[in-house]
């Protein structure tokens, strides 16, 4: 997720990267996403916000809605997005080490 | 207030506030977005955010995935244009071939003035041309409405598409049960400048009113199945060319009426006196102005991505 994407995402940059990290070991819908990363980041997010997030990442192509299963479409993690993630990830990474670094953590 | 209303009060309220969002979001996520509020644990804060979530909804409209382009949707709605059009001049179009009533008269006139029913002829043929572009244009919609609808379980849909079949059923039977009283004349008089008995004509009334709503009803049911089927853009490119065919039918068939009513004001004025002509031409010049401009538009949007 290059500065210039993650500016289009706005306020749901951070959404999006939870999302994108969610559906990185398998597709998800709604419901499960809001419990997955709730379970692996403490962070509950309601529906709206969720929604919010899901049709940016869809519009921007990446992730997928699969066939409907009842109601409901798991979302999948498509290669341009899994390319957007890995980026993002790694900025994380350099974050997170020049924060120990300057903590002295290491 | 016990943990159970309030709870139920919320759900309530939170499938109330997924009708404020845009039907093009509503289309694509509400099924499992109440799916999704089924199971999450609703607090206020849910709420609250889904109103903001509806606001942010309208706002980026643009983002959501399957929307109609804007030229797609000033393209469907020129077409839905023209077809409401097509209806009303038809009723217009009926009322003037009621100038062949009584038909002694007409024979008559038409025996000296041939030109009259040829101009009729010419008015009907056109009218038959502008159905044809009807059938033609429904088809491919019809059948694409019914696959969206029983593919996506949009019952709603189909329920909307019962309503002109089940319109006309109603006027049926109403001819059916009541149109032998609907003709009774005073005295039981047979002749036909006899006048209706007073429940004769309300019953005629009736039909008439009858009409006007079967027809209103199913317009209207058309135009939001139209609405709400998922229809792209080659398929309005396609149905184009008929509309087309349509608004040719319909100038071409106004401009016969106009012809029609001066030949029958010059050459045969007793058979003006029957029919609103007035009334009539003023509803196809009407559907024939609505008509090219709606099709102008809707070429325009057909150049356009």
């Amino acid at each position: 997720m290059s500065p210039k994407q993650s500016a289009e995402l706005g306020r749901f940059t951070d959404v999006a990267f939870l999302i994108l990290l969610s559906l990185a070991n398998g597709p998800k819908h709604g419901y499960v996403i809001i419990e997955d990363i709730k379970a692996f980041s403490g962070v509950q997010f309601e529906p709206g916000t969720l929604y919010g997030a899901l049709l940016r990442l869809e519009n921007k192509g990446w992730i997928e809605a699969l066939e409907a299963q009842e109601r409901r479409h798991p979302y999948r993690i498509t290669p341009t997005g899994q390319e957007a993630f890995s980026h993002q990830f790694n900025t994380l990474e350099q974050l997170v080490n020049v924060g120990k670094q300057r903590l002295a953590l290491n | 207030m016990d943990k159970g209303s309030n709870k139920n009060k919320r759900r309530r309220l939170a499938r109330y506030l997924l009708w404020l969002y845009p039907q093009v979001w509503r289309e694509r996520y509400l099924a499992e977005m109440e799916e999704l509020l089924q199971e999450h644990p609703l607090t206020n804060w849910t709420l609250i955010d889904l109103f903001l979530g509806s606001i942010d909804a309208h706002l980026h409209v643009n983002l959501i995935p399957g929307r109609l382009t804007a030229m797609t949707y000033r393209l469907r709605n020129s077409e839905i244009v023209i077809f409401c059009a097509f209806v009303f001049y038809t009723l217009a179009w009926l009322a003037v071939r009621l100038v062949r009533d009584p038909l002694a008269a007409w024979q008559q006139a038409t025996q000296q003035h041939p030109e009259i029913k040829i101009t009729l002829n010419i008015v009907d043929g056109l009218e038959g041309l502008a159905l044809l572009g009807v059938a033609a244009g429904a088809l491919p919609l019809l059948i694409t409405i019914f696959a969206f609808a029983f593919k996506k379980k949009r019952w709603d849909i189909l329920g909307l598409l019962a309503v002109p079949p089940l319109a006309f059923i109603t006027l049926v039977g109403y001819l059916l049960v009541l149109g032998p009283a609907s003709t009774q004349k005073v005295n039981g008089n047979t002749a036909p400048e006899a006048s209706l008995t007073p429940l004769a004509f309300l019953l005629q009334m009736g039909f008439v009113i009858l009409l006007l709503a079967g027809v209103i009803a199913s317009l209207v049911s058309i135009t939001l199945c139209l609405k709400k089927s998922q229809l792209d853009k080659p398929l309005l490119d396609l149905i184009l060319l008929p509309a087309g065919i349509v608004t040719l039918g319909i100038t071409g068939g106004l401009v016969g009426t106009i012809v029609l009513i001066a030949l029958l004001y010059t050459e045969a004025p007793q058979l003006t006196s029957v029919v609103p002509l007035a009334v009539s031409l003023i509803v196809m010049l009407a559907t024939g102005l609505i008509t090219l401009t709606a099709f102008r538009q809707g070429w325009i949007a057909r150049a356009n991505p």
